[in-house]
């Protein structure tokens, strides 16, 4: 009966959607990062913040508020946190899909200026990446189980420490990393004064065959886990095109404009 | 009693049928003569199958061979129940090879969603396609044929799991998940690379004759230009990768031995006239045809066969006529030997792999490196009946002091050993290809477990 009872909850809970420690990162999921040094029964932390905002409501300076539903404060701070006050903490997002060919995609973060977190990127791009198997294999370090979310020991085979990068400068601990295949680790100090970090995001995508497109400029993620507590607010480039209700309101203006002038050439004639 | 509680909050979930589940014992009353027999259910490895079927009926039972259902049982045989008594006492050994992969993971016995089972349906054009959470096949339970009516399976808990690697390497590693209980290394098995004819070669094919693991490494990641294997620029045949899904334990050791990472997605192709089966694995098609009239080439990603068959079928398929935006396709893949006979006997060919052919000899030197140490798991706690058959199949010491060695060094003493076909101990081993070597006839290893490349011991 127990176990009955245990089974129905699991049903009704939806076996595959309740949130553990061993769920996935979906193709193209912003997933961000802390780790700390290396050390026996230490453990990374690992949120999936979705994919990245899109469509006509985004536009710069509008700070989307991220989804963070997956991070559990009390379990970060047992994690991180005696590193975090010592600024021994990193952390880093990164993204990606390995469909091929076009549908060949990596996002990685870099630290942006703190002084200007704005929507240009404040960073140098990431070091070039020309072979779409490279992304490929990044990606798929990432994706269908390659990382957990939440508390994960840095010795299992899907951890942030093995599958991405140990800290700042070190590779993931596996044969092959994310931060190996591409030559570059997302990964920067997380500030222990602040809590607060800007991370710019670049994307490279898979270009016929073999090629790729090269780094592009996202937009930039600013992170706060003051207090134990998590926001990730994104903030599009600034090349975004202004969202319809905009356009709308503009179009709508131009129309009232002319209406206006209908009314006022009417009247011109009337008078 | 054994409820399978992911079972039961699947069924009520709808994502399995009723008729797929059934309540497993771990004894049961034969209605054919009223006797109470133990149960054990083995699954696990379909690469060590045909060994653990000749240990099972020659070498564990008091008779010599025990009852089979099927009576037509054989070594390529996945499901089946071996029945007669250990010791006097009535045993019945339920098997279902699912994969190694799958079978440790189905050790685990979850008693929440297992993700790291879940094997997305990833091709949207195949038939029996479904959006839907779909596990491995055999995973979180196999399905045993039920001793009283064979013409049923039931879902239950395994017992025991053969497995082509050690826990420590596979997806339900320690310490994330529950540490196994190691019955011992009982053989090393051999994994090669093989490439589907072309009736009509181009130089791409007839260049394309070794693969290298650091080529394979990136091959794993998206498709390549044959150029990038042969070195000549002309050849620019695009080379697809034929493979299988997570829960095999071939495919561990692929990821193991091209540094590619167990846990890596990769980007995996069947042929268009592949369908999904009701437990949403990918089964091929007619491989008699080409692979053109097949349907051309369909991306897989991830996902790849739940049989080394599926793989062996596809690389069945001649290749000629079949294009991408970039002319002429190949295709490779990597199966066990018995699958590659499969393949090799349809015209497929073999590939060196770092320039070494694959036979006993090279893997017995250790000049080859795409092998496994294969293992026998049961869950940590075993009880006696299971302690009992495993004790049978890997030896009485293996309980207290499993066999971890290769080389003069093992002490694998079971059925297995004795009674399992185990190869490399023929005078011609440059000339044989054994599904499974004796692992007292190794001449290296691996330093560390089935990760790295061998050493001689």
């Amino acid at each position: 009966m127990k176990m009955m009872y245990r089974a129905a909850l699991l049903a009704a809970l939806g076996a595959a959607g309740f949130v553990s420690a061993q769920a996935q990162i979906n193709p193209n999921d912003l997933a961000l990062g802390f780790t700390v040094p290396q050390g026996t029964g230490n453990s990374d932390y690992v949120v999936d913040l979705g994919g990245i905002p899109t469509g006509g409501n985004i536009v710069a300076n509008e700070n989307t508020v991220l989804s963070v539903s997956g991070f559990n404060g009390t379990t970060f701070s047992s994690v991180v946190g005696s590193y975090f006050a010592a600024n021994e903490a990193s952390v880093g997002i990164v993204g990606g899909a390995n469909a091929g060919g076009t549908g060949t995609d990596v996002i990685l973060s870099v630290l942006a200026s703190q002084s200007n977190p704005g929507t240009t990127a404040s960073s140098s791009a990431p070091t070039p990446v020309s072979s779409q198997s490279a992304l490929a294999s990044a990606a798929g370090t990432i994706l269908s189980g390659g990382i957990g979310t939440g508390q994960l020991s840095q010795t299992a085979a899907n951890s942030w420490f093995q599958q991405v990068a140990e800290n700042s400068t070190t590779v993931g601990a596996a044969n092959n990393s994310f931060a190996s295949y591409l030559n570059n680790n997302p990964m920067t100090i997380l500030n222990g004064t602040t809590g607060t970090e800007v991370l710019d995001l670049y994307e490279n995508m898979g270009s016929g065959r073999s090629g790729t497109t090269g780094w592009a400029y996202d937009g930039n993620v600013t992170l706060d886990v003051a207090g134990g507590n998590l926001t990730a607010t994104y903030d599009e480039t600034a090349t975004a095109v202004p969202e319809p209700n905009i356009l709308v309101a503009g179009l709508g203006a131009l129309a009232l404009c002319g209406i206006a002038a209908r009314r006022n050439k009417l009247n011109r004639k009337q008078a | 009693m054994k409820i399978n509680q992911i079972t039961a909050a699947l069924l009520s979930l709808g994502l399995i049928s009723a008729a797929n589940v059934a309540k497993a014992d771990t004894q049961i009353v034969l209605t054919s003569n009223g006797q109470t027999y133990n149960v054990v259910y083995i699954t696990g490895s379909t690469a060590a199958r045909p060994n653990v079927f000749n240990a099972v009926t020659n070498g564990v039972f008091d008779q010599t061979p025990p009852t089979l259902q099927p009576t037509t049982a054989s070594g390529s045989t996945s499901q089946y129940n071996a029945i007669g008594t250990i010791g006097g006492v009535n045993y019945i050994i339920s098997a279902d090879f699912t994969g190694s992969e799958a079978g440790l993971g189905a050790l685990q016995h979850f008693t929440t969603d297992p993700t790291i089972l879940q094997n997305p349906n990833t091709a949207s054009s195949l038939p029996g396609y479904s959006s839907g959470t779909v596990y491995l096949p055999g995973t979180p339970n196999p399905s045993f044929i039920n001793p009283n009516n064979t013409s049923q399976t039931a879902a239950a808990q395994a017992d025991l799991s053969m497995a082509d690697t050690s826990q420590a390497v596979s997806l339900t590693a320690p310490p994330a998940y529950t540490a196994l209980k190691n019955w011992g290394i009982v053989g090393v098995v051999p994994f090669e690379w093989v490439k589907a004819t072309n009736s009509a070669p181009d130089s791409s094919w007839t260049d394309l004759v070794n693969v290298t693991d650091p080529q394979l490494n990136f091959a794993l990641g998206s498709v390549q230009a044959a150029s990038f294997f042969t070195g000549n620029a002309n050849d620019s045949d695009s080379v697809y990768l034929i493979g299988r899904n997570k829960g095999s334990g071939t495919r561990v050791n692929c990821m193991l031995d091209t540094l590619h990472g167990v846990t890596s997605a990769v980007n995996q192709y069947c042929a268009g006239n592949a369908a999904y089966n009701g437990s949403g694995a990918i089964t091929n098609g007619s491989s008699s045809v080409t692979l053109k009239v097949a349907g051309g080439i369909v991306a897989l990603g991830n996902d790849g066969f739940d049989s080394g068959s599926g793989v062996s079928g596809t690389l069945s398929m001649d290749v000629n006529g079949t294009t991408d935006t970039y002319g002429q396709i190949m295709t490779i893949g990597y199966l066990g030997i018995s699958d590659g006979n499969t393949a090799a006997g349809n015209h497929a060919t073999r590939l060196t792999l770092n320039g070494v052919p694959e036979n006993d000899a090279t893997v017995i030197n250790g000049t080859y490196s795409f092998w496994g140490h294969e293992h026998l798991y049961s869950t940590p706690s075993p009880d006696s009946t299971v302690t009992t058959v495993a004790e049978q199949l890997v030896g009485a010491n293996a309980n207290s002091s499993p066999n971890q060695s290769l080389g003069s060094g093992s002490t694998a003493a079971g059925a297995i050993e004795s009674k399992g076909g185990l190869g490399g101990n023929e005078v011609n081993t440059s000339t044989t290809q054994s599904t499974i070597i004796d692992p007292k006839a190794m001449a290296a290893d691996k330093a560390s477990g089935d990760a790295g490349y061998p050493s001689q011991i």
